[in-house]
């Protein structure tokens, strides 16, 4: 158990390093945006919070590394639904079918999604099992509440 | 795309097909600039609605996490519009092929230690469930072991096949032959099995099929009961009458791993130990006596 916590914390650590940035505000601004679409999106299909979370996580992974210039809006909502999409197969059990992800202003099609989820893997270096704040709280939840089960919705409330 | 520049064709040059499942193929190939060997396996994308198929990304997220020199490693992740291929270090030679093709320098009583501490020191990171000689890679060379068979890297099952199906019964351990729960001591089994075979070149079990298997274990290691095996009674198997579930005379595990020295016949023993429970880890294996002096 302490390795395990020990395990998530030195591997936050090195990937909070590599993925640090600087941020314009063109990009503050689109990636408000973004977040607030992929939580939209959470919404809809019915995914979990950490679904969500791990999309945000590489978006800023992937934003860390490369550039999208500030007329592309439509880069920054592909890459959100790529983002998403990649997260779900990561934690779903259920995953939509890419022609089922609406953008209201684009059509990407399905070819133009799969390209991008690509792109985003490659610049990910395929390294998607990010550890995000979930997993501390799983086993925090089960430290606090040992033998009784916990209250419902205590994940989603937190 | 920038991203599409190292393809197949520029970095490594194909060469014969070495497997076949229904994932797509394997093939042996050259890396054109450091001139070694390389094996890739070629993903097919079925349904282009689906995009990256989900067992993709997360068999190469895996692999991406581990890395270990007893692991056989993930070299490269090139992509197309149609498919993904996974590039591997290459080794020519498996196990089983090994105990076939040096049949002296294969029981040497130091090597068989080297490679099963080798084997042991890898197997508690993550679950194989179908660990046996021909999925373990020989460098002949370097005397090292890699185990080939971390879902996406297994060199021809079908990736993430989560069934009790998957390993040839002779090093299949017991609570996987009457379908109850597993988990890593499963894994222990197999070497246990992989481990008599290394000293003797002879398969412990030769295991037919799920009867004859369980028959020969109990053969060999006794009929358990509800003392060696609370809980056993529940698993389905009729334990009213133990005579019908053995075949043969009883041998011991010296007679039939002969020329093991005394400490590894105590390992075997506890690694083939019936009981999941009660069988030793990977861990504990690793500091037993047997390995004191190696």
């Amino acid at each position: 158990e302490e390795e395990y916590v020990q395990m998530l914390i030195d591997r936050e650590r090195t990937e909070s390093e590599s993925s640090r940035m600087s941020i314009d505000d063109w990009i503050k601004c689109a990636r408000s945006d973004a977040i607030t679409w992929i939580l939209k999106a959470r919404a809809l299909f019915r995914f979990r919070f950490q679904t969500a979370y791990l999309s945000v996580v590489y978006f800023d992974r992937f934003l860390s590394k490369r550039i999208i210039d500030s007329d592309k809006y439509w880069a920054i909502r592909l890459l959100s639904l790529a983002c998403l999409s990649l997260a779900a197969k990561m934690e779903e059990c259920r995953v939509p079918a890419l022609s089922e992800f609406r953008v209201e202003e684009y059509n990407f099609g399905s070819e133009g999604i799969q390209r991008m989820e690509l792109l985003v893997l490659n610049t990910l270096e395929w390294k998607m099992s990010s550890v995000t704040p979930f997993a501390y709280l799983h086993h925090f939840i089960a430290k606090l509440f040992k033998d009784q089960s916990p209250p419902r919705n205590v994940i989603s409330r937190t | 795309m920038d991203y599409l520049i190292d393809t197949m064709d520029n970095k490594y040059e194909q060469l014969e097909t070495i497997g076949r499942g229904n994932f797509g193929e394997v093939y042996k190939c050259r890396d054109r600039e450091k001139n070694t060997f390389a094996s890739m396996k070629r993903i097919l994308f079925r349904y282009q609605d689906d995009g990256v198929p989900g067992s993709v990304i997360r068999g190469v997220a895996l692999l991406k996490e581990l890395d270990h020199p007893n692991i056989i490693s993930l070299l490269d992740v090139l992509d197309d519009e149609k498919w993904v291929d996974l590039v591997f270090e290459y080794l020519e030679m498996d196990l089983w092929r090994f105990m076939g093709t040096y049949p002296r320098i294969g029981k040497d009583p130091n090597l068989t230690k080297s490679f099963l501490y080798q084997i042991l020191s890898d197997s508690y990171r993550i679950l194989h469930r179908n660990l046996k000689p021909r999925n373990i890679m020989v460098d002949v060379d370097k005397k090292i072991v890699k185990i080939a068979d971390y879902g996406l890297a297994r060199p021809v099952d079908a990736p993430v096949a989560f069934t009790y199906q998957v390993l040839s019964p002779g090093y299949k351990a017991p609570e996987l032959l009457i379908d109850a729960k597993y988990s890593t001591p499963v894994d222990i089994w197999s070497v246990g099995c992989i481990f008599a075979e290394m000293v003797t070149h002879h398969p412990l079990f030769n295991g037919q099929c799920e009867h004859t298997a369980i028959m020969e274990m109990f053969s060999l290691l006794g009929v358990p009961n509800v003392e060696t095996w609370p809980g056993v009674t529940s698993l389905g198997i009729n334990l009213s009458n133990p005579e019908a579930l053995v075949s043969g005379v009883r041998r011991s595990l010296s007679d039939v791993v002969k020329g093991l020295e005394p400490t590894g016949i105590d390992l075997l023993a506890q690694m083939l130990c019936l009981n999941p429970c009660r069988r030793i880890t990977a861990r504990d294996a690793l500091i037993h006596a047997y390995f004191r002096n190696a």
